[in-house]
């Protein structure tokens, strides 16, 4: 007997027809929506960045072999997988047998169709298990409120379940009908033949069965259809275009193509954040990474998202009425979000997108307002004259750039290093450290602005692009050669966000210029104390600008075999709640954010945490400050400061 | 609804500034910005913006303040105008010759600095200080007058009035994207005649300085410096919240030293004029 089986043996031609009727009125409806629907896309701004097709493609089939952003949840990465890689070999079956059954060619035979009947069975097997994770995952999660009570999903997983059940009993019961011996080769069919035979349902009785079988998952195949682009089955489309694009660094602004000068609309959005809020799969990875809704804060990331989608539902409704101002201004724009989202949605980018609105109509807390009044009149966010930058050099030999002199290497301040006094204590650190060096270096002095990154996180694009401009030209006269900063956000506004503007130098990083030194040999240190040590890694060094190594490195010289890690470090790692102007800011939750990373700090055990930001320093000695009594046994230090703490030398002490 | 607001730019109270002895002129240190949008004139075209009129004019008294003018613009004002006069520094007005373009402008009202008296005396309309929380209903104007202290009370006034803001009112952000979005727009210049000699600031006022609004007597405030710096605008404005109390009497050295300070708010003594 040769192994196949007659292609839609048992179903009647009309039924037949119907189902090509529908499934192409099917067809036309999922056109229809997706048409209407990339109308409202249009209104946003066109991306500058072009889609290459073939880049894509191989971006896409990259991210679907691996599953990589489902990595950091193991269940979630085998769930997805299965329902996918079952999909598609299910897809594939279809397609062989449409080929077969229309092409007139018969190619599923022999041992072809065993492996075929094979595959297609434990594609099946797959998906069913995967869809029965993901039934169960939107049970147990959503008791835990990482999943949102969404009847629409959970209908669509009892509909896949069903298709796949019926297939599956649809070949059990054509096998059940003389059970030909090779059909032990779809295994799972075979079962449940076994299981038709035990109830009755075999040889001539299985046939009107098979029939009913056949129009029933016929008719749940079209529904599926139907359901494509109304249900969260639509980030089979959208979420396949949001991955073939480039990730992106997480964290990353683009300048609106329009000035915002009115309240948010979809055309302060590209087109391509529009389609993304159509990608959400509001599984809640971003609402677990955020530090905001950890706290308490009423951010929730995803509610942005689907919030997004609602406008594009009613776009005739404002923004405001689907996004509330507290959860706008609990960003700590830390960017844990965007680095969680398993489709590669840039959240943090539409949070900024609906601050510019309400920037632009004036209607922002009164602390942002002022941090920006400050910075627009005196360049600086902590409202001080800007005259006095240079007060924290008191007592310090510091070169200032004269008018146009040239500078190899610019030690860029930056206003915490100015005006805070912790930041004072780092700037001083590194100026003790490159006077030790006797590096040739520059400071701006007075000539120094803020480098725009917290305005432009608050919303404010032109006052960003302002100072980006006065500070390139100050680069640009001085033909500096490298920019060395010890803030990271400097750090990300110089080297990400102002090459949008103009050419920069190189910018670094003080934990990769000290990594630098301590290579070349330049920078030598004793080993310190016995006290164990920790680094908490900023936001915008190691998730933004994946810098996770080089503040490791040059502890590593002073602390090495007595750093431990937090379990949140690296590119994982939990935001101080000073970043995206919450420094000023203070949306109320029932916790703190800066209270919550010193309690991860209290946990390792050790004696000093190292940072290397000025903002996150002020933060996490906040945290310290607010845990309890007998706790916060520890101290607060900038790699800078613990690099002159362990100098070889006396003489910068 | 047509709603007139002063607008200026000031010194930055906040910076450390010194005089140039070459040019006599303010001189910010290094890398400051010497001056800035007056955040009372800011606050004043916010306020007018909430009133929702039909026309909101921004003006400012001479040269110089074309940045506070653009704020205005950025911030809702529908017309920017600078007034200057056709005297030697186009900063010496004539008050008759202010009073009369206001009242030629058919304004309803006037939010302005120390300049809200002057034009109320002038044109007889009705004259509040302090105020905050600006309300138009048909012909009338109501607020909240700061007494000080956190005490307030509900005021209100026929239109036309010349009214000037509490002088901490909060200045809402203007965006830089809506900054720009005016630059193009046109300033206005209008040249009045200069007042002919010193003092620039009008005569002592013979008629009652402001029109007033009811005959029930303000509650008395926590202390006779709160109650003066309240009425500044008028003793005689309607008050209709907050508790009521009999205006107790004041000693004659009280009312000498409100006498004083009343003149020299208004400029009407030669010293302390600012």
């Amino acid at each position: 007997m040769i192994p196949q089986r007659q292609i839609l043996w048992n179903v009647p031609p009309l039924a037949l027809d119907l189902l090509y009727a529908l499934t192409a009125l099917s067809a036309a409806w999922i056109t229809f929506w997706f048409v209407r629907r990339s109308r409202l896309w249009a209104r946003g701004s066109a991306a500058t960045d072009q889609l290459g097709w073939r880049a894509g493609l191989a971006r896409l089939i990259a991210y679907l072999v691996s599953h990589r952003k489902f990595a950091s949840d193991r269940y979630a990465w085998w769930m997805h997988l299965l329902i996918f890689w079952g999909f598609v070999a299910l897809l594939i079956a279809t397609a062989l047998v449409a080929i077969q059954h229309h092409g007139n060619v018969v190619f599923l035979t022999g041992r072809t169709y065993l492996l075929f009947s094979l595959g297609a069975d434990l594609g099946g097997l797959a998906f069913s298990v995967g869809i029965g994770m993901a039934l169960w995952r939107r049970r147990s999660q959503a008791a835990l409120g990482r999943l949102l009570p969404s009847p629409s999903t959970t209908m669509v997983l009892w509909l896949l379940l069903s298709i796949a059940v019926s297939g599956f009993a649809l070949e059990a019961a054509r096998i059940a009908r003389d059970f030909p011996p090779f059909e032990v080769w779809s295994p799972v069919g075979w079962v449940l033949a076994l299981g038709f035979e035990l109830v009755g349902l075999s040889g001539e009785t299985a046939v009107p069965v098979h029939r009913a079988l056949w129009l029933f998952h016929a008719a749940l195949v079209v529904g599926f259809f139907v359901v494509i682009p109304a249900t969260v089955l639509r980030h089979i489309v959208t979420a396949a275009y949001s991955v073939a694009r480039p990730a992106g660094r997480p964290g990353l602004l683009h300048e609106p193509s329009l000035p915002v000068i009115g309240p948010a609309d979809l055309a302060h959005f590209r087109r391509f954040d529009l389609l993304q809020a159509d990608a959400c799969l509001s599984c809640g990875l971003c609402a677990q990474a955020c530090p905001a809704q950890a706290a308490g804060k009423p951010l929730s990331p995803r509610s942005v998202m689907l919030s997004l989608r609602r406008h594009l539902d009613e776009p005739r409704t404002p923004f405001t009425s689907h996004v509330a101002d507290d959860a706008l201004w609990s960003c700590t724009a830390c960017s844990a979000c965007d680095l969680a989202c398993p489709v590669n949605i840039h959240i943090f980018e539409k949070i900024v997108a609906l601050r510019r609105g309400r920037v632009a109509v004036g209607e922002l807390p009164e602390p942002a307002a002022e941090a920006l009044e400050a910075t627009a009149q005196k360049f600086n966010p902590f409202g001080k004259a800007n005259s006095s930058r240079m007060e924290w050099a008191s007592g310090l030999t510091v070169p200032v750039a004269g008018d146009g002199e040239p500078v190899e290497l610019l030690y860029w301040v930056g206003c915490a290093g100015a005006f805070d006094p912790a930041g004072r204590e780092v700037t001083r650190a590194m100026i003790r450290i490159l006077n030790h060096l006797k590096v040739s270096y520059r400071v701006l002095g007075c000539s120094e602005r803020c480098s725009g990154d917290p305005a432009r996180r608050l919303g404010e694009e032109g006052l960003w692009r302002e100072l980006a401009q006065v500070n390139q030209r100050q680069f640009a006269k001085h033909r500096v050669q490298t920019v060395l900063t010890h803030c990271p956000h400097c750090l990300h506004a110089f080297k990400n966000e102002y090459t949008a503007i103009g050419p920069m130098p190189r910018v670094l990083h003080h934990s990769q210029w000290l990594r630098e030194r301590i290579a070349d040999g330049t920078l030598k240190l004793r080993a310190a104390g016995t006290e164990k040590l920790t680094f908490h890694d900023p936001c915008y060094l190691g998730r933004v600008n994946d810098e996770t190594e080089a503040p490791r490195h040059v502890l590593g010289a002073m602390y090495n075999g007595r750093r431990v890690e937090m379990p949140l470090s690296g590119k994982q790692s939990f935001c101080c709640g000073g970043g995206g102007g919450q420094i000023w800011l203070d949306v109320k939750g029932r916790d703190r954010i800066e209270t919550i990373r010193a309690r991860q700090v209290e946990e390792t055990g050790a004696q000093t945490v190292a940072t290397g930001c000025p903002f996150c320093r002020v933060m996490l000695e906040a945290g310290r400050g607010s845990l309890d009594s007998g706790k916060g046994n520890w101290r607060v230090k900038d790699i800078a400061e613990l690099v002159v703490e362990n100098l070889v030398t006396s003489e910068v002490r | 609804m047509k709603v007139f607001v002063q607008v200026w730019c000031e010194i930055d109270p906040t910076l450390n500034v010194r005089i140039d002895r070459q040019t006599s002129q303010p001189v910010a240190e290094p890398g400051d910005q010497l001056r800035r949008a007056s955040l009372l004139g800011r606050a004043g075209v916010a306020a007018a913006a909430k009133l929702r009129p039909a026309s909101l004019t921004a003006f400012a008294l001479g040269a110089g303040h074309a940045d506070a003018l653009r704020y205005a613009l950025a911030a809702g004002a529908t017309r920017a105008i600078e007034l200057t006069t056709d005297g030697p520094d186009g900063e010496a007005f004539a008050p008759a010759a202010l009073a009369d373009w206001f009242a030629a402008q058919a304004a309803d009202l006037l939010i302005a600095d120390r300049l809200a008296g002057l034009i109320a005396a002038r044109l007889g309309w009705s004259h509040l200080a302090g105020l905050e929380d600006l309300q138009a209903e048909s012909s009338r104007l109501r607020a909240l007058r700061v007494l000080g202290r956190g005490d307030r009370e509900r005021v209100s006034a026929r239109l036309p009035a010349a009214v000037r803001l509490q002088s901490d009112s909060r200045a809402p952000y203007v965006s830089r994207a809506r900054l720009e979005a005016v630059a193009a727009q046109p300033i206005e210049r209008i040249v009045l005649p200069a007042a002919p000699a010193l003092p620039a600031i009008g005569p002592v006022q013979i008629n009652r300085p402001r029109a007033r609004v009811s005959q029930t007597p303000a509650p008395a405030a926590g202390s006779a410096s709160d109650r003066l710096q309240a009425l500044m605008g008028g003793n005689k404005s309607s008050v209709n919240a907050g508790p009521r109390a009999a205006k107790t009497a004041a000693t004659p050295d009280q009312l000498a030293e409100e006498f004083v300070r009343y003149l020299l708010h208004h400029g009407l003594l030669p010293i302390g004029k600012r």
